[in-house]
């Protein structure tokens, strides 16, 4: 009885699925359906979610996704024409016209003006311990790879790659940006060090002004300063500042999501292009001076003392307060303990 | 020349210790966007490699996974 | 040649999520990696849709501009495709993509995230077809087979379109002056500066 009634419901609910259809044919086939017409008159896209209506209200469009991946959820996020356009037309030439500028600049003071003379002396002073030597150096040596690893991004494909090939250069890219990601470390910590080193060395005061003023010496003669000048004052600054900047930029990228969705990674990144670009030529500079640019002046880093007539061309004033607070201790020329 | 020395010494220690260090913090892409429902498998290392570094080198291609991509093959070219 | 595109007809898509499983299946891709995904629009308001989307295989792709290492490169049927022996794993094709197809088998950070691995179109990579070493990077190969992608063959609702550009925009203003309606070609105008007009 049972089983019979359920065969009955069964069969029933065949005919209706397959006669249905049938029916909705024959429909269809007597009344044929106009183009461009809805069959059942209404309008079903009325209020349907549209493309350029939904850009209109946001610059995203976003919707939901049922896998665990929620960023996933933006559909379309046209933002990146605007970074590619920077990174791809604007940066290489930013980046080139800063960089090399400064070096044609330099190159062109040179040839002008020589190198800076010191006047020389047999007599040494102390000017850096191995402390502020060591914060110095291992800075630096991160800088330079970080540096050309940086430049790489942006010129590898267009210089080094047409010159040793994809394969050779997606390794060397690789090794790079290892060294990129994990040598920003310790120079993220060299950034921190020089700053509790020599920020009291570092504030601007009076002296700088008229230093600045009379042009640093870079003229001819020389202004008074003392540890460091305007000049070194202001390299000092712009290393911190864009030490620090490359740094928060660099760690914002290096966790992706952490601390900027995908256009605050976009806006990161072309900030810590652009900074590296002008970073590397304030560099450039900061290298030229402590070089060839004025003579005497690389023993200071090199071996931590230096000429003490150029020392009184170059910083008098500390070097004043050098022999003021070696009178009350020790001898002259060795105003700091030795090591 | 001493600090110079010792100063790349301590960048490429720190370096290394970075590494390590962010090696360790590093998320997979099936533990971060793991869901709470039944799962049949390991992960698979087809398109990433065994490292998970989307490297498949030759000698992480397991013979296992080798056969299973011979056999794919067969089959799409048999089909 | 065929200039290769998806069109995914949103009203149609019933958010089955097959087009994402099938594409799974065919290249093993590995949890947490989705080279296709369908997201909804307006969930459970009125007029919802959801759109199937993985690469578009732009024009002029923005993927490829930024890549710092060109490992992008664009096959005779338009595909968008890359070398992951060259990917550094960078991240950069990831700011720049509109649809958010790259992907990384680590999320963690920028160094050692991985190679990166997206949509192909179901056509490879770099490596001689069939061969074992293309499996392995970018799955299966079945436009060398004479097939379409899959998520496309297996769409239920033959929502997700794929083939020569042309003749998935017909079919779809074919369809949208049939059925009276039709809410564009989701992202075309972002992938292709073009859009289909009806």
């Amino acid at each position: 009885m049972r089983s019979g009634l359920k065969l009955l419901s069964t069969l029933l609910v065949a005919v209706t699925l397959v006669a249905g259809p049938v029916a909705v044919g024959v429909a269809l086939a007597q009344e044929p359906m106009q183009a461009g017409q809805n069959p059942t008159g209404q309008d079903p896209t009325a209020d349907a979610v549209n493309e350029e209506l939904l850009f209109k209200h946001e610059s995203t469009i976003r919707g939901v996704v049922s896998i665990p991946d929620k960023r996933a959820g933006n559909l379309i996020q046209p933002q990146g024409r605007e970074y590619r356009a920077f990174h791809e037309r604007w940066l290489p030439w930013i980046a080139a016209v800063v960089i090399l500028g400064m070096i044609v600049v330099l190159a062109a003071f040179l040839l002008i003006k020589g190198r800076m003379k010191s006047p020389r002396s047999a007599e040494k002073i102390k000017r850096y311990n191995v402390l502020e030597r060591f914060t110095h150096w291992m800075t630096a040596a991160c800088f330079i790879v970080l540096a050309l690893s940086g430049l790489n991004y942006i010129f590898g494909k267009r210089l080094l790659m047409p010159l040793i090939g994809p394969d050779a250069f997606g390794t060397a890219s690789q090794l790079a940006k290892y060294s990129h990601v994990y040598l920003a470390w310790p120079f993220m910590l060299g950034i921190l060090l020089m700053l509790a080193l020599w920020v009291k060395d570092n504030i601007p005061n009076r002296v700088d002004w008229a230093w600045l003023k009379a042009g640093g010496g870079v003229l001819g003669g020389h202004a008074h300063a003392g540890r460091f000048n305007a000049g070194q004052k202001v390299i000092f600054w712009m290393v911190i500042g864009f030490g620090l900047a490359m740094g928060f930029t660099g760690i914002a990228l290096l966790f992706p999501f952490t601390l900027a969705g995908i256009h605050g990674m976009q806006l990161m990144q072309v900030v810590h292009a652009s900074i590296g670009a002008l970073f590397i030529a304030g560099i450039i500079l900061h290298i030229y001076t402590g070089t060839v640019g004025i003579e005497g002046s690389f023993a200071a880093m090199g071996k931590g003392e230096v000429d003490l007539a150029w020392a009184r061309a170059h910083h008098d004033l500390w070097v004043e307060e050098q022999q003021a607070k070696a009178a009350g201790g020790a001898h002259l020329g060795h105003p700091q303990p030795a090591e | 020349m001493k600090p110079f020395v010792v100063a790349v010494v301590a960048a490429v220690a720190i370096a290394l210790g970075a590494s390590v260090l962010l090696g360790a913090v590093q998320e997979l892409a099936y533990q971060k966007f793991q869901t709470s429902a039944v799962r049949l498998s390991s992960p698979g290392t087809n398109l990433v490699g065994l490292k998970w570094n989307g490297d498949p080198t030759p000698a992480d291609i397991t013979e296992m996974t080798r056969d299973k991509a011979e056999e794919e093959r067969l089959d799409a070219k048999g089909s | 040649m065929a200039r290769m595109k998806f069109l995914c007809d949103a009203d149609r898509c019933i958010e089955c999520n097959a087009c994402v499983t099938a594409c799974k299946n065919e290249h093993e891709v590995p949890w947490g990696i989705n080279r296709r995904r369908v997201v909804t629009l307006n969930d459970g308001r009125p007029g919802e849709r959801s759109v199937s989307m993985a690469c578009m295989h732009c024009t002029d792709a923005p993927c490829a501009a930024v890549c710092p290492v060109n490992c992008f490169y664009t096959t005779a049927d338009a595909v968008v495709l890359h070398s992951k022996d060259i990917c550094i794993g960078c991240g950069y094709c990831f700011y720049a993509c509109p649809f958010g197809a790259p992907q990384y088998p680590r999320i963690g950070n920028f160094g050692s995230r991985g190679k990166m691995d997206k949509c192909t179109y179901c056509t490879g990579g770099p490596e001689p077809d069939f061969s074992v070493a293309e499996y392995e990077k970018y799955g299966s190969n079945r436009l060398a087979e004479g097939k379409l992608p899959l998520c496309a063959e297996m769409c239920s609702t033959k929502s997700l379109l794929a083939g020569d550009g042309e003749m998935i925009a017909a079919i779809y203003k074919q369809r949208v002056i049939k059925r009276g309606y039709g809410s564009g070609a989701w992202g075309w105008k972002t992938a292709y500066r073009e859009t289909v007009t009806i």
